[in-house]
């Protein structure tokens, strides 16, 4: 069986993230991430107010990074808001946006190692035991809480290359595949059977969420409307990897980036084509974004997470997810 | 007259649609920020337990909504064929 989640970027005053994410518990789906952002609102702010007005929603960031949060703080935030919520409590960690941090001056080094260090941290530390990790980015010796953590607190990957999705596959309590399309679902899920085995896990104990990019509407012309400048921002930071897979040149890439570059969004946004927008988001009506999301299940998916933008109106993106495509996978 | 007499002026049949309008209205609304604490908290209270399309919702939907949208909150009452409250919510701003 599928699960669902959303997910929120506070960018939006506390009350509407929370009015929306309780709209998403009450129509039935199972998770809320929201993302972290040092330029909007504070993920654990946000999330804590959902905590407090949310009753079965499980919920976390989606997702945080070594990099501008320590483990240890990282690990600290998720078992407090455990304890406002128990057991509905998960945390999101992947290496981080590359244009964020440089823009803060902070470099990624060695994310493999990063995220392996990072999640023996927040297991340890949310299991109650001290932190012991000798690691190449962190060094932490007998860090410990002076409070108890309801239950140890389930680490999602955020993943899109080979390596960080065997990584996910081989320590992951599940991961997040940045990605909408069938395609980049089978590659990813290579790669995280290849984690697993190594590990001596199955896939089946990794639960897999396709973390997509999301737009539904009664009427198709909205959605794609709606969705275009998200697929903008994917294509202008998709390594040319990915783009291959999808026949999306470097030029027009570039053309995009650009576009972004200097502002000129209605330049940017122009140069987004039907392919792109196939590629890169689950765009339509209700049944076009069954018939997709299908698709993605028979892969292995297990979780689907509507991303942003959701649809063109959000609350009613909400409404008819709750009333057309939930029930068709419950 | 106040909020909760204004809101007494609603048909029953009326106050589902009246608090769904006036909940597109605040969430669309550019001045979403600029929303008291309080009419925040009472809003997402109701909400939680479904009780947004009662008089004491309405009520708080009403007064968030006259707070960062004046003029279309009256028109929302107009579009819903509730001129009389249309008029006294004009008036109020």
């Amino acid at each position: 069986m599928v699960e669902f989640g959303i997910e929120f970027v506070p960018q939006h005053p506390f009350w509407k993230t929370t009015f929306l994410t309780m709209q998403a518990e009450k129509v039935g789906f199972r998770y809320v991430w929201i993302t972290d952002h040092y330029n909007n609102r504070n993920v654990y702010v946000s999330l804590s107010m959902v905590a407090n007005y949310t009753d079965k929603i499980i919920l976390g960031p989606g997702v945080t990074n070594p990099y501008l949060s320590h483990p240890v703080i990282t690990a600290q935030a998720v078992a407090s808001l455990a304890e406002m919520a128990p057991g509905r409590v998960v945390c999101g960690l992947g290496a981080g946006d590359k244009t964020t941090l440089k823009m803060l001056n902070v470099s990624q080094e060695k994310p493999l190692a990063a995220i392996r260090e990072s999640v023996a941290v927040i297991r340890d530390l949310t299991s109650g035991k001290p932190a012991e990790v000798k690691g190449e980015v962190f060094n932490v010796s007998g860090a410990k809480f002076f409070f108890q953590v309801p239950a140890p607190v389930k680490v999602f990957i955020g993943a899109q290359g080979p390596n960080m999705l065997m990584l996910a596959g081989e320590i992951g309590d599940g991961v997040l595949i940045n990605a909408s399309h069938p395609r980049d679902i089978e590659n990813a899920v290579k790669y995280l059977k290849d984690g697993a085995s190594k590990a001596g896990r199955a896939i089946a104990d990794v639960a897999v969420a396709a973390y997509t990019s999301f737009s539904i509407s009664t009427d198709p012309k909205k959605a794609v409307k709606a969705v275009t400048p998200v697929v903008a921002y994917i294509v202008a930071g998709c390594p040319q990897s990915v783009l291959d897979v999808h026949a999306v040149s470097r030029e027009s890439a570039a053309k995009i980036r650009d576009g972004i570059s200097r502002g000129q969004w209605k330049d940017a946004f122009g140069q987004v084509t039907p392919e792109m927008i196939e590629a890169f988001s689950i765009c339509g009506t209700p049944d076009i974004c069954i018939g997709k999301i299908h698709n993605l299940v028979k892969l292995g998916v297990t979780q689907i997470v509507v991303g942003s933008p959701i649809g063109p109106n959000i609350r009613e993106a909400i409404s008819l997810i709750g009333e057309n495509i939930l029930p068709k996978f419950a | 007259m106040s909020y909760f007499e204004l809101v007494r002026g609603i048909p029953g049949e009326l106050q589902g649609k009246v608090a769904d309008s006036l909940v597109d209205l605040i969430l669309d609304s550019s001045n979403a920020s600029k929303l008291s604490g309080n009419l925040a908290r009472s809003i997402l209270r109701h909400w939680q337990s479904n009780q947004l399309a009662t008089e004491s919702g309405l009520t708080t939907l009403v007064e968030a909504s006259l707070q960062i949208e004046p003029q279309k909150t009256s028109e929302a009452f107009s579009g819903l064929g509730l001129s009389a409250i249309a008029e006294r919510l004009r008036v109020k701003v």
